[in-house]
């Protein structure tokens, strides 16, 4: 009668506090805190030349106003580099206040403190920045023309070059019967959760501990980084993430800027200080991603086998580099796919600009990978006149070839090699589901009936769960509750579910008694983060080691009471009893009694584990050596490397030539994080992706004038989609499990994302014959498009 | 750490710094102007606010030579110690020196305005002929923080030489919380 929560739909913990606005999101904390409110820049390319803050003073409630001189010690200096990398030779990150230049419109340059945020904004109106105007450099091709620089110590702004390569690309192209050329481009956008960013400070002074509570997706990361430039001993740094309105990459960044400066200033005044991110804000402060723009050149046999592939592309990393390179290595490595490739040699330059700084988001650095190398196998078929499934077939890894090893270096610092897969699978399943066999047929129809229909296939494979390692805690209490915690933190992801659901099965307790904390550094103070599609994979694996732990503990403790050899015990519903003998158990909470020699109880349950309730072995102390009081345990999980996951989209699109306009017929996905936890939630996480891809694709783009304005900075502007714009798409799963890891997981968050621009790029190609190079498209565009063809 | 700011004044106005009775009357929130000591010094009781900070502050004012004087004292708005120098044909001030307590948190640009706009408005109040000396009174706040017993440092309705100038002193506040 075994109850196996891990592969059910369970309903989500978290979401009757959610739904009934019972949910702690970080503006409902601080109530009475002061506020803050930034002086911005509104030039992209600036000196600052003075700062006069005079009208500012008259200002009721005004507390304080603060410049880049007012900065103490490192909180002086350069924010930290996040992610350095030996090829990033010119790193740069920016000051917490602007020092004398500005660098991107909205970076901020005055921090003010008031009695509540309607004052701090009205002083923050009333200081007078004076700026020295420079040229700005926007957009890619500027960057790399060079004629002006952002960093006028980084020659051609250029933060980085990196090659990799795996045989030998440029001859095996020289020798290849076909080869092709391409130029691709993905534009700008950015994460928009629904909450913004945030940050609530409050110094208790008698203890002398410093609280912060932040809307982050790694609080171990803030307290490392906040500690150490106020120069607080780690200890006397707690860092809490509430619930968080959505981060999807943009919030793994930290310190922000104000992120330190909200804790600082709180401090100074011993005062709560609180900060959150408006919409504006957060378009021009909160971090971007996606610009890239790539040549091509590959060969081919007439089988559209891909002999050689040489890419060579350039990254828009915005204003500073934080966060390194990683997202053009993600590009790099994850482009070529679930292809085989024998001969590969990237490039890539990672470029500054006066824009807001890049840095992943959801999908990071793999949507414009995928796009490469899917208009890539695209064109080939098209230029042998073979049928796009075909070459893909043609080129798919084989389920014998894994562990499929690449030669080459991932995100992660180590090797890219593909651990499980089944691309065939993958492929047959998708095929089935959009109906690709019969669309030919249904185009042909549809044609004649006025309507331009298209169909689409995109591919990938997504490198998850990296390093370098995630924690756990689990502890059964004397009420039989059973107490989860994990470093990494949550964005609305189910963590609070799919964490209990591993944890009751491995102790065998009904999951409703689990309870799972995230992101409190008090209660679980190593972790890394909750990025690149991982927490599944490395905090689930870690809370089941854990759990394994205690249930070890548990039976060892029950074998004792129960005058049993542990290994012939075993637990259910919470209850340990001697296998076949339900009778003849105790319940976890009473092990839990038992774990801890007490000499005061506190309950009658309690009574049993005091000096005189039993007898005991003269010459054992209560505690004995390697043992530890309490039915818990700690455990980590650190994978050699990263699991790769895989899927496949396609998509029917019906494109109206008259307008330009792309409507999504049907769309689906088919999908392998291996074993499900809960399918419900990574169908959840399909839907969402595929809703973000979407809006990518035909909707969001972060415009830049060319003065380094952001034209369209409001929800009015960029065009978020509606449900209405959203298609729901029918899904499939595969299991491959990974053998990488005890629960053979891989990630699922950010895979809905990643091949909807080239699945809807393939499409709409397919539907109006004209070649999609370039992603977004809108409607004006296409109907351009379609104009010039 | 300094601050340098434009002041423009008749001699008239320099001069009368050193009278109590003129100070008392053109130093915002002024309490009392008294003589300390046979040297030019005085003695200072004054409500002192900027930003958020307010409070009684007592101090002395020494002359140094010709175009300078130390400010130093404290009270609830935290310490100052600073010296303020005019320059040779005192069309600037320079403020210079140490500031602590709640004062030293308000940020160095809030201390550098209030302390010019209180040496603004004390220079101004100064270049006008004696009014009848009015007794040590805070002037009406003309749109600084409405709190009663403590006059912005925006209001101010006559100015004060060192007192003012002492405010004046921004010298920027440490660095560190404390």
């Amino acid at each position: 009668m075994t109850t196996r929560w891990f592969g059910e739909r369970v309903e989500r913990r978290e979401d009757e506090r959610l739904v009934r606005g019972g949910g702690r999101f970080l503006d409902d904390a601080g109530h009475d805190a002061l506020a803050a409110a930034f002086v911005r820049s509104p030039h992209a390319h600036a000196r600052i030349t003075g700062i006069d803050v005079g009208d500012a003073l008259d200002v009721d409630g005004l507390v304080g106003i603060y410049t880049w001189d007012d900065l103490p010690g490192r909180l002086a200096e350069p924010l930290p580099l996040l992610i350095p990398h030996p090829d990033l030779t010119h790193p740069r990150t920016q000051y917490a206040l602007a020092r004398g230049e500005v660098n991107h419109v909205g970076e901020a340059v005055v921090m003010v403190v008031a009695a509540d945020r309607y004052l701090a904004e009205d002083a923050a109106e009333r200081i007078v920045v004076d700026y020295e105007p420079l040229p700005p450099v926007v957009g890619l091709d500027a960057a790399r023309a060079a004629a002006d620089l952002v960093h006028e110590d980084v020659p051609g702004n250029v933060a980085a070059v990196t090659t990799q390569e795996l045989g030998d690309a440029a001859a095996a192209i020289a020798a290849a019967p076909h080869v092709l050329e391409l130029d691709l481009g993905i534009e700008r956008s950015l994460s928009s959760p629904l909450e913004g960013r945030g940050v609530h400070a409050r110094w208790d002074a008698e203890d002398g501990r410093l609280r912060i509570r932040t809307s982050t997706q790694t609080s171990t990361g803030v307290r490392a980084a906040v500690a150490n430039i106020l120069g607080l001993p780690d200890v006397a740094v707690d860092v809490l993430t509430p619930d968080v309105g959505g981060g999807f990459g943009t919030k793994v960044v930290h310190p922000y800027p104000e992120e330190v400066l909200v804790p600082w200033v709180a401090r100074l005044l011993g005062r709560e200080v609180k900060w959150v991110e408006d919409r504006y804000e957060h378009f021009v402060s909160a971090t971007h991603e996606r610009a890239q723009l790539h040549h091509v050149r590959v060969g081919f046999d007439d089988d559209g086998v891909i002999l050689g592939l040489e890419v060579d592309f350039w990254h828009d990393t915005g204003a500073y580099s934080p966060y390194g390179i990683v997202l053009p290595i993600i590009t790099a490595t994850q482009l070529p796919g679930p292809y085989r490739h024998r001969n590969y040699r990237v490039t890539f330059t990672s470029l500054y600009t006066n824009t807001v700084t890049v840095t992943p988001y959801r999908g990071a650095g793999r949507p414009q990978g995928c796009f490469v190398m899917e208009r890539t196998i695209d064109r080939i078929a098209g230029a042998l006149g073979r049928g796009r499934d075909e070459v893909r077939a043609a080129n798919l890894i084989r389920p014998d070839e894994f562990p499929y090893d690449f030669h080459m270096t991932f995100q992660d610092g180590r090797p890219l090699i593909y651990d499980s897969g089944d691309y065939p699978g993958l492929l047959a399943k998708v095929r089935d589901l959009i109906g690709w066999d019969g669309f030919a047929a249904e185009q042909a129809a549809a044609a004649s009936d006025g309507r331009r229909l298209g169909i689409g296939l995109a591919c990938y494979v997504e490198g998850t769960g990296v390093g370098p390692y995630e924690g756990a805690h689990v502890h059964v209490e004397t009420n039989g509750r059973v107490m989860v915690a994990t470093g990494l933190t949550s964005q609305g992801q189910g963590h609070e579910t799919v964490f209990a659901q591993v944890v009751a099965d491995e102790l065998g307790v009904d999951v409703a008694d689990v309870y799972v904390t995230t992101g409190d550094t008090r209660r679980f103070p190593y972790a890394v983060g909750t990025y690149a599609s991982r927490a599944a994979v490395m905090s689930g694996n870690a809370v089941a080691l854990a759990a394994r732990a205690v249930r070890a503990k548990a039976l060892r403790i029950a074998a004792d009471a129960l005058e049993a050899a542990p290994e012939d015990l075993t637990v259910e519903s919470g209850v340990v009893h001697v296998v076949g003998t339900p009778s003849r158990g105790i319940p976890l909470s009473q092990v839990a009694v038992l774990s801890n020699p007490l000499r005061y109880s506190f309950s009658k349950e309690a009574q049993a584990a005091t000096q005189f309730a039993s007898p005991a072995d003269p010459d054992v102390a209560p505690v004995p050596d390697g043992d530890e009081p309490g039915l818990e345990a700690r455990d980590y999980y650190s994978p050699v490397r990263s699991t790769f996951a895989a899927g496949m989209h396609a998509a029917v699109v019906a494109v109206d030539p008259a307008l330009g306009t792309v409507e999504i017929v049907r769309y689906a996905v088919v999908h392998d994080c291996g074993p499900l936890i809960n399918p419900m939630l990574v169908e959840g996480q399909i839907h969402g992706g595929v809703a973000q891809g979407v809006a990518g694709a035909l909707l969001e783009r972060v415009a830049y004038d060319e003065a380094g304005n952001l034209a369209n900075a409001s929800f009015m502007d960029f065009l978020m989609p509606y449900l209405s714009e959203l298609p729901v798409p029918v899904i499939d799963h595969q299991e491959t499990p990974s053998p990488l890891n005890p629960l053979g997981i891989k990630g699922a968050g950010e895979a809905g994302v990643i091949p909807v621009s080239a699945c809807l790029a393939a499409a709409i190609e397919d539907a109006v014959g004209v070649r999609m190079d370039r992603m977004p498209i809108s409607p004006p565009e296409l109907w351009a498009l379609l104009e010039s063809s | 750490m300094r601050t340098t700011f434009p002041v423009s004044a008749p001699p008239e106005a320099w001069a009368a710094l050193a009278d109590p009775v003129r100070l008392v009357a053109a130093l915002p929130g002024a309490r009392s102007v008294t003589p300390a000591g046979g040297d030019g010094a005085l003695s200072v009781v004054l409500d002192l606010a900027v930003a958020s900070v307010g409070g009684l502050w007592s101090g002395t004012v020494t002359p140094l030579d010709a175009d300078a004087v130390r400010i130093a004292g404290s009270g609830g708005p935290g310490s100052l110690d600073l010296e303020v120098r005019a320059n040779g044909d005192r069309t600037a001030l320079t403020v210079e020196g140490e500031v602590g307590g709640p004062l030293a948190t308000v940020g160095g640009a809030v201390l550098a305005a209030a302390a010019r706009r209180l040496a603004e408005a004390v220079l101004a109040a100064l270049s006008s002929p004696p009014a009848g000396a009015p007794a040590a009174q805070p002037a009406p706040p003309r749109g600084g923080r409405r709190v009663p017993g403590r006059p912005a440092v925006a209001a101010a309705g006559a100015g004060a030489g060192a007192v003012v100038v002492a405010v004046t002193m921004v010298r920027r506040w440490r660095r560190g919380p404390r």
